[in-house]
């Protein structure tokens, strides 16, 4: 277990529902239409406080982990009053050995953090059964200047208290071995949905 | 573009304010006894931060990601525009703080014309 990150994440629990309200409230439909697809044995990665739980389709059979014990605590009372099964993990996606075992994995704002993405992506590509699915919302560096410039400018104080900003996770993805098969941006080129098989 | 308001009106209102407070920094803080490129670099880095705090605080209601891409934009561009300008000749801080209020709202139309180019789904994708 990335004992660093962990802590970070810990540090970050107590404050992480009230950061993100304006997020949520403002990408609240482009979540529910992103869950949707969900089916089959899923893993969600990095649940954070279970906020996403809300846009799950009711009676889904989901593994959702998260590095950070204090986040998995905060999460349980919203896994509890999910309309299905959600299984809470405390587990480093660096340490993930699931083989062939899902047939979707979901993402929301998670690439951004792990420390070694494209490690963590060859985790996930190896808990995949054969033609799964990668389904990621994720926020990534930009193409376009000055985003691009202001976005590497931002990220080592980002990185202080959380995510990078300027991460290539579309390129990460590739580089992991999916096949990516879909990239709808959201907000400029900066917010998106990544759509990638095995 | 944003067309709910309550979004709308949180994206415009915070890069209006932060363009206007800049705006009247620079007319407080800055003076011809600046050389103009230190000016424009100090300002330019000291708006920088400013808008992170300001993303950080405003997106609790409206959304970080959101805010944080045209405040950093205004804040880059009124951190530079004003200080030099005012490194050139006193400005009037009532005065300046509208240009900032004006370069929010230019860089927010700015941003929104942009996003409605880039949305949707992508041809070729490299990040």
């Amino acid at each position: 277990m990335d004992a660093l990150t962990s802590q970070k994440w810990d540090r970050a629990a107590g404050r992480y529902d009230l950061f993100s309200a304006g997020a949520e409230k403002r990408w609240a439909e482009a979540k529910q239409k992103f869950f949707a697809p969900m089916r089959g044995n899923v893993l969600f990665l990095a649940i954070g406080t279970g906020l996403d739980f809300q846009f799950f389709p009711p009676g889904q059979d989901i593994v959702a982990l998260d590095i950070s014990p204090e986040m998995i605590e905060r999460a349980r009372p919203r896994a509890a009053a999910y309309k299905g099964r959600i299984e809470l993990r405390l587990l480093d996606v660096h340490e993930l050995d699931a083989e062939e075992a899902f047939d979707q994995v979901f993402t929301a704002c998670t690439f951004c953090s792990v420390p070694d993405p494209v490690n963590g992506l060859r985790r996930l590509h190896r808990a995949l059964k054969p033609g799964g699915e990668l389904r990621m919302f994720e926020h990534t560096g930009s193409r376009w200047f000055p985003f691009s410039m202001m976005l590497h400018l931002m990220t080592p104080i980002s990185r202080l208290s959380g995510p990078e900003l300027n991460r290539p996770t579309v390129a990460n993805v590739a580089k992991a071995g999916f096949t990516v098969r879909e990239v709808d941006n959201l907000y400029l080129d900066i917010v998106k949905t990544i759509t990638a098989v095995k | 573009m944003e067309t709910r308001l309550y979004f709308l009106f949180g994206d415009i209102l915070s890069n209006t304010l932060l363009g206007a407070i800049v705006g009247a920094l620079a007319a407080f803080c800055f003076n011809d006894r600046w050389p103009m490129l230190a000016a424009m670099v100090v300002g330019m880095f000291a708006s920088m931060l400013l808008s992170a705090i300001f993303g950080a605080l405003l997106g609790i209601l409206y959304g970080a990601f959101e805010l944080m891409a045209p405040l950093m934009l205004t804040a880059m561009v009124a951190g530079m525009a004003l200080p030099m300008s005012a490194a050139m000749e006193p400005l009037d801080p009532l005065q300046a703080a509208k240009i900032g209020a004006a370069i929010g709202l230019l860089v927010l139309a700015g941003t929104y014309i942009l996003n409605a180019a880039l949305r949707g789904k992508e041809r070729q994708w490299t990040r």
